[in-house]
């Protein structure tokens, strides 16, 4: 994948680096956004205000700010798409906390199945039936 | 810590790698079927590996407690696909606004009810309730609102099979054509799992499910304290 260098080992140091980097602006986020929770009494997630602070971020420096865009798509994107494509992985642990709750699933499997399949299917219908009623057609031929 | 807890930490979370490169195998060699989940199969293999040696999951899940920490900073990058794809959104707003409500509030409600009417206890309603959401979210709000973020893990993980499972099928039923619409709505009821097979159609659909796993998941953190407050 690599393209050929005269001093590969260079190369990986420097994503590793950019990649620490990247992870340490996300962990500045997820903590700022803890303390925003607490300061501003909010029901969100501390992570998911992190999520839209970065994302506005992203937005804001793309429109004003063309150095510090092009230092978070450089720091943060790569390591973004690693966590967020590999982030099966880190919900394993507490996914297999589904051990304690055994007898919760031998005795509670039919509503589990049935509000599973049913309440996706009809979420599906929903999001898909009004987004294909109110979009703007224009593209619809290229897909 | 010391020494001992240090190596126990090592070894669990190096099993737990191993079982997830395990999944990831067993997925290529089921040629990417979407029921070849690495998660899933991560889960089971170290569900079976606990109950073998005995071992409490308290000590297991304090013992893996690196993976869980990173889950925050994964559910922060989220914002960057997020970005990359809003100016789709601006494009087709009513659409996505009124899609995303929807789909949202219906399958909050309709997983709230269906636990209840077949007998379920609050608890499970509870954790069913933010199941839709990319997984990482649906399990802190599930603490959040008094659910079982375990047993939501696996609930979404399930959800996301199912829609990914489907979603061609009843667009196809449906007659729903539009990428856009495809995509978001992937990307809103079936998080990360169905996202990724929308996105298989192309760089629209792949567009509007990025942008309905970070929508669904900010509003549905946002209206479940309420929603819980309400069916309680």
């Amino acid at each position: 994948m690599t393209p050929p260098s005269r001093k590969p080992g260079k190369k990986t140091g420097r994503m590793v680096v950019s990649g620490l980097i990247g992870l340490f602006i996300l962990l500045a986020l997820v903590f700022v956004g803890g303390d925003a929770r607490k300061a501003f009494h909010l029901s969100l997630p501390g992570p998911v205000i992190g999520l839209v602070l970065l994302a506005a971020g992203f937005l804001l420096a793309e429109r004003f700010h063309t150095r510090s865009h092009r230092q978070l798509k450089l720091h943060v994107a790569p390591v973004s798409r690693l966590l967020v494509s590999q982030m099966g992985l880190l919900f394993v642990p507490a996914g297999a906390g589904i051990i304690t709750e055994g007898d919760a699933l031998r005795h509670e499997w039919l509503p589990i199945v049935a509000a599973v399949v049913g309440s996706t299917l009809i979420g599906l219908v929903a999001t898909g039936w009004l987004m294909h009623r109110f979009a703007p057609k224009l593209q619809l031929a290229k897909i | 810590m010391n020494f001992p807890d240090i190596l126990q930490s090592f070894l669990w979370t190096a099993i737990t790698v191993a079982c997830y490169l395990a999944g990831l195998g067993l997925r290529r060699l089921a040629r990417n079927h979407v029921l070849a989940n690495p998660a899933l199969i991560a889960m089971i293999l170290v569900a079976v590996l606990l109950l073998a040696t005995h071992t409490a999951y308290a000590v297991y899940f304090r013992a893996t407690w690196v993976l869980t920490f990173l889950l925050a900073p994964a559910t922060v990058a989220l914002g960057i696909p997020l970005a990359k794809n809003f100016a789709h959104v601006r494009q087709s707003m009513s659409g996505v606004i009124l899609g995303l409500v929807a789909g949202s509030l219906t399958s909050i409600v309709s997983g709230v009810l269906l636990v209840r009417w077949l007998g379920g206890n609050k608890e499970l309603a509870l954790s069913m309730l933010p199941k839709a959401v990319t997984t990482p979210i649906a399990m802190s709000v599930s603490g959040q609102i008094g659910g079982v973020p375990a047993l939501t893990a696996v609930l979404a993980v399930l959800g996301g099979i199912i829609g990914a499972l489907t979603f061609r099928t009843v667009f196809g039923l449906l007659r729903i054509s539009h990428g856009h619409a495809i995509g978001l709505a992937a990307g809103t009821a079936g998080s990360g799992l169905a996202a990724s097979q929308a996105a298989e159609m192309g760089d629209g659909p792949a567009a509007f499910a990025a942008i309905g796993i970070g929508l669904n998941g900010l509003l549905t953190a946002l209206v479940a304290p309420l929603a819980a407050s309400i069916f309680k």
